[in-house]
């Protein structure tokens, strides 16, 4: 009886202690948030060191910037507060002083690998570049002229609007070119500056020009992001249903680089012409040079409804203005091609993105089902 | 005594390099082993938090239940790796930008986890700072190996220093991922025919010669597992006779 009774004492006893909230059992808590807030302290100090040296370094690499663009500047200290609706890749502003220009400090990362590329650009009150440079470069493939402190920016210098060339230093790096043209176009458009020898009437905001889109084919549309398309095509929209296109065309003298055409053209899912909206058309001579009258105009971009794009070709140039025919047929083209690609590259990406579901799927179940196997066999041998 | 000690620091260098023989801490030494510079930055870090953060362990080993060990170990590296990046954001922008998001992972560092775990949370603050900065220089050397190895015959260069006669004769996948892993690859080989115990084939043995960590264990629970087995297989080989 007593060996019972001492026995059923001892197993009570160590029952209400792994019950009871004793030290033994918050112990391992009170550690863990000694240790969490001593490290906290220490990082605090730590931080309490090195912030303002680091505070100033950066400011200091901002202010070099800022003078390698405008050398000789005024700035504030601070920048200067940014409008609503400033473009993503606009991070900050600073207006120079003395009047020679504006620096907007910029960061893209539509580049080939999506990494930051950071952009520091002089603009002046005409809205032309002074100077460009590259602060940042974060992409994997960096040619020597795209790093901090190389090259790149000697070609933007003095070009503005939609002077500023693409280039292409490599095939790789198209896209990262690609990325700084546009960041620079969002800096000029910030501040407010027009695009250069395009006439008043050719502006138009993005919404208009969806509007038109969706007159044009009839129903609703979404913009498509452009890649290595030609710069003829300006905005690619496709409906949203996914049966049809449209494309917005401007075209521009070879000589001079005069705007010629603005043009919408409607395709149906399979990529053949429905419609075609000339808005502007501008040639260099008058009806009585020989220029075309507007009939005539307005037949030549009829011919090409209902038109696919190996029948492109085969549409008569109108009589009077055969160069800037040509030029709208080869803008044409370019964007049938845009359009196959778009098509093309949708249906493997959809088949792509749902094996690389099912693969995940797979390798998931197969990952649990180890485990669980492992854990019943551990726990087997436990027993053992 | 110093024996001992000296030992402790020399193991880590090239008798238990962690990259090359422990095979510990493979991802940033392939993906900043493409510069020296980079390489150097990464293991003085390195070096730093496994020292700083073995000292610590080691001096609350006793005060740290077993239930929790491994979150106060990543509580304590992630604190010293915060601090190095903090220092180093402040004293080297240039170096803390060259290495990027391998910096903070430190953390996850198999090197210095295992070694706190391993040997910090089991010895004396001392010899646990000896061994962090062994294992540190250690992983330091081998990083500068493969550095030298890749910049050179890869970008032609010597910390950022060009070469002008191998300029012309670069091998540019050797600063890619696929190099690094043919590079590491080729130096464990160089590894295992120097040194005559690794690259043979190891006979599977579970007592205490087959145990990486019978040194540190002391043996004590092995020999008490090997009492477990032996009575196991004597009542099966009962078992059986009896069959």
């Amino acid at each position: 009886m007593d060996d019972k009774e001492t026995s059923w004492k001892e197993r009570s006893k160590i029952m209400n202690e792994k019950n009871n909230f004793n030290w033994h059992n918050i112990k391992p808590v009170v550690v863990l948030t000694v240790i969490c807030a001593a490290v906290a302290i220490l990082l605090a100090l730590a931080n309490l060191i090195t912030e303002p040296i680091i505070t100033e370094s950066e400011g200091g690499a901002i202010t070099e910037s800022l003078q390698q663009v405008i050398s000789g500047g005024l700035f504030n200290s601070t920048p200067d507060e940014m409008k609503d609706g400033a473009p993503e890749t606009v991070k900050a502003v600073y207006t120079e002083k003395n009047g020679k220009g504006t620096v907007v400090v910029l960061s893209t990362n539509k580049g080939y690998t999506g990494k930051e590329i950071g952009i520091t650009v002089g603009i002046d009150k005409d809205g032309k570049i002074i100077n460009m440079v590259i602060t940042k470069n974060e992409e994997s493939i960096v040619p020597e002229i795209l790093k901090p402190g190389g090259s790149y920016g000697d070609a933007y210098v003095g070009k503005g609007g939609n002077d500023i060339p693409e280039l292409s230093t490599g095939a790789t790096v198209k896209y990262t070119e690609s990325a700084i043209k546009n960041a620079l176009i969002d800096a000029i458009s910030y501040l407010g500056f027009e695009i250069e020898n395009e006439p008043e009437e050719l502006y138009k905001p993005d919404g208009e020009l969806l509007k038109i889109a969706e007159e044009l084919i009839g129903k609703e549309v979404k913009e498509l992001t452009l890649n290595n398309a030609d710069k003829t095509l300006k905005k690619l929209y496709r409906a949203k249903d996914g049966a049809g296109y449209v494309a917005y065309l401007r075209t521009y003298a070879a000589y001079g680089g005069a705007p010629e055409t603005e043009t919408f053209v409607a395709f149906d899912g399979d990529g053949k012409i429905t419609k075609v909206e000339n808005l502007y058309w501008k040639v260099g001579h008058t009806e009585e040079q020989g220029a075309p009258n507007s009939d005539e105009v307005e037949n030549f971009f009829d011919g090409y409804e209902n038109k696919t794009e190996s029948q492109i070709d085969g549409v008569e140039l109108v009589s009077g203005a055969t160069g800037t025919a040509n030029n709208f047929k080869a803008a044409l083209s370019a964007a049938c091609k845009s359009i196959n690609a778009v098509k093309a590259d949708d249906a493997p990406k959809a088949t792509a993105d749902n094996v690389q579901y099912i693969i995940i799927a797979a390798v998931s179940f197969v990952l649990l089902v180890t485990v669980m196997l492992l854990s019943y066999k551990l726990k087997k041998g436990g027993r053992k | 005594m110093k024996n001992n000690k000296l030992s402790i620091f020399l193991k880590g260098l090239i008798a238990e390099n962690p990259v090359l023989v422990l095979v510990l801490g493979t991802c940033p030494t392939l993906a900043i082993s493409t510069t020296v510079i980079g390489a150097i930055g990464m293991g003085i870090a390195a070096t730093v938090v496994l020292v700083c953060s073995n000292i610590v362990i080691s001096l609350l080993r006793n005060a740290i239940p077993s239930s929790v060990r491994i979150p106060c170990y990543i509580v304590v590296i992630a604190g010293f790796v915060s601090i190095v990046q903090m220092m180093l954001q402040a004293y080297l922008p240039s170096i803390y930008e060259l290495m990027g998001v391998y910096l903070a992972l430190i953390v996850v560092n198999c090197i210095i986890l295992g070694r706190a775990e391993m040997f910090a949370s089991k010895n004396k603050p001392i010899d646990s700072a000896l061994d962090g900065l062994g294992m540190g220089i250690g992983f330091l050397i081998a990083l500068l190996a493969m550095a030298t190895i890749r910049e050179v015959l890869g970008l032609g260069s010597f910390a950022g220093m060009e070469i002008p006669f191998l300029s012309s004769y670069k091998i540019p996948i050797l600063a890619q991922a696929p190099g690094g892993f043919l590079i590491f690859g080729i130096m464990i080989a160089v590894v295992n025919k120097i040194d005559p115990k690794k690259g043979k084939e190891k006979r599977k043995d579970f007592s205490c010669e087959g145990c990486p960590s019978a040194s540190l264990c002391g043996k004590t629970s092995c020999s008490e597992m090997q009492e477990v087995n032996a009575v196991s297989s004597n009542t099966s080989g009962e078992e059986a006779t009896e069959q």
